[in-house]
């Protein structure tokens, strides 16, 4: 199902693109017939031209945000101190972490390991 | 290049001699009347359009949280049968409203009803997964709470599309695509808070109760009232009774109830009740700052507002509200790094308002809201 929608989003885009390097040739082709005194030729060459761009833009502008918007769920981790000597580490979430559980003896001085924290944080580091 | 090349011999050119720049006039006349005439069709056929995209979208969603709840199910609670039936069945769930045409005490009818529907759905959640423990019922049954919340607000929308298209009323299409962003955003939500509640993990609700925990961390605690734990602490030679609900379960509890029975028990001699939860921030504003402010800061549909009001007013207490500001999105999605770091400068503000507000040998109660999952005593 994923593949397919990627397939046809890649399809809408290679045609955003076309539609817009031959809106960019209309407008290229109007003013070569401005310069050639063809007016009417210009000026209709030149409204398909940028309502190509227009709608080409648009369209290509919108996919790209809706990509962005697609993201992967943010990374939970564990923060685990020791209430004797503080020693900090951080992992990553397992199932059965939650705050204040008991986890076991420091490894640097026997004293009780408990969870901290847990939070979320995503790939860019700016929370989730 | 044919198009090219019909342009220069004429064929297809434009001025005197070329039939293009005709067709194309004929065209935007034509267009011009089409509008005219058809366009609030043609607009709306592009809203249900629009609305048909986040409907499957919400399909999609309500599809893969119920797959989820009856995964889960099935790994944690090692049902006998297939719970997918009474999965199901759970997810139709409805509640009725009491009567508001006499709304006197319809308060405690509300109260009763909640803890029938409480009642009734942790039982079902039990009996369909019979080895998982009591934190682990109630992720499960908050993780089928989010599942039946998806499947409303397919339902809900469903509805008004198929209303909207078979009547093609134009008003009623048009408020559900104007709303619909906004109930996407909560749908998006309710997904990020299914994998929460699958994992265990704590939830931006949360913060409350992690304050507390915070506050009584290497305290003796005990339950109180139904799903709450309290316990005692001194901050600057002041009694403060922290209260929270049971964890690591996610869980709300009562904690009306819970600060109604302190009061009684210490026959109202309270200096201050300081709440401390999550609230809704606005947009601009950043997740995990902190607001001070006056009244019972507690969400959902008002039960336990009430009791606490009412008995801060009868003994004269004085209710302050610690707000932690974070959206829709944070608060039911996995507890963000912001927020779980402005749990200390809570803590901090708690102390400041009890030296400000409080004598020495006063008592005080801090009440920690929202819901537990993932963080324990």
């Amino acid at each position: 199902m994923e593949g397919r929608v990627n397939w046809y989003s890649q399809l809408m885009a290679a045609f955003g693109i076309f539609v817009l390097v031959y809106s960019a040739y209309m407008v290229l082709s109007a003013l070569l017939s401005l310069q050639g005194g063809r007016n009417d030729e210009a000026q209709y060459s030149l409204m398909i031209g940028l309502i190509g761009i227009a709608l080409a833009s648009s369209s290509l502008f919108l996919m790209r945000k809706r990509a962005l918007q697609v993201k992967p769920p943010p990374e939970v981790f564990t923060v685990v101190r020791c209430s004797g000597c503080g020693f900090r580490l951080v992992r990553r979430f397992q199932v059965g972490d939650y705050v204040n559980a008991d986890i076991g003896q420091c490894q640097q001085c026997n004293g009780r390991m408990t969870i901290a924290s847990i939070y979320a944080e995503s790939e860019g580091g700016a929370g989730a | 290049m044919a198009i090219s090349t019909a342009l220069q011999q004429g064929i297809l050119g434009f001025g005197e001699s070329g039939r293009l720049g005709t067709i194309i006039s004929i065209l935007m006349y034509l267009t011009f009347f089409i509008f005219i005439l058809f366009g609030q069709r043609i607009q709306l056929r592009m809203m249900l359009w629009e609305i048909d995209g986040f409907l499957k979208r919400l399909d999609a969603m309500r599809s893969e949280a119920r797959k989820k709840s009856i995964e889960m199910i099935k790994e944690i609670g090692k049902p006998k049968e297939d719970p997918t039936p009474h999965v199901d069945s759970l997810l139709e769930q409805f509640l009725i409203m009491p009567v508001d045409l006499d709304p006197a005490g319809i308060v405690w009818k509300i109260d009763h009803l909640l803890d029938v529907r409480d009642m009734k759905f942790k039982d079902d959640i039990r009996r369909i997964a019979p080895e998982a423990s009591e934190a682990q019922i109630n992720n499960l049954e908050n993780l089928v709470e989010a599942s039946l919340a998806l499947n409303t607000i397919f339902r809900i929308v469903r509805h008004y599309y198929l209303l909207g298209k078979r009547t093609s009323s134009f008003y009623i299409i048009l408020q559900l695509q104007m709303i619909l962003p906004l109930v996407m955003q909560e749908a998006e939500a309710l997904m990020g808070a299914t994998r929460a509640f699958a994992l265990g993990q704590p939830i931006g609700d949360g913060i409350g109760p992690l304050v507390v925990s915070k506050l009584l961390l290497g305290r003796e605690k005990r339950r109180i009232e139904k799903d709450m734990v309290m316990g005692e602490t001194s901050i600057e030679g002041r009694r403060v009774i922290a209260l929270k609900a049971e964890g690591p379960g996610g869980n709300v509890g009562k904690p009306g109830d819970a600060i109604r029975r302190i009061i009684e028990e210490l026959e109202g001699k309270v200096s201050a009740i300081i709440m401390v939860d999550a609230a809704l921030k606005f947009e601009g504003e950043k997740s995990g700052e902190i607001s001070n402010g006056i009244g019972a800061a507690i969400g959902g549909i008002g039960t336990e507002r009430f009791k606490i009001e009412e008995e801060a007013s009868k003994f004269k207490i004085p209710l302050y509200a610690i707000a932690i500001k974070e959206s829709i999105l944070d608060a039911i999605t996995p507890m963000k790094k912001e927020i779980s770091e402005s749990a200390d400068r809570a803590i901090e503000a708690i102390r400041r308002l009890i030296l400000d507000r409080t004598k020495e040998g006063d008592t005080v109660i801090v009440a920690g809201i929202g819901n537990t999952i993932g963080i324990g005593q």
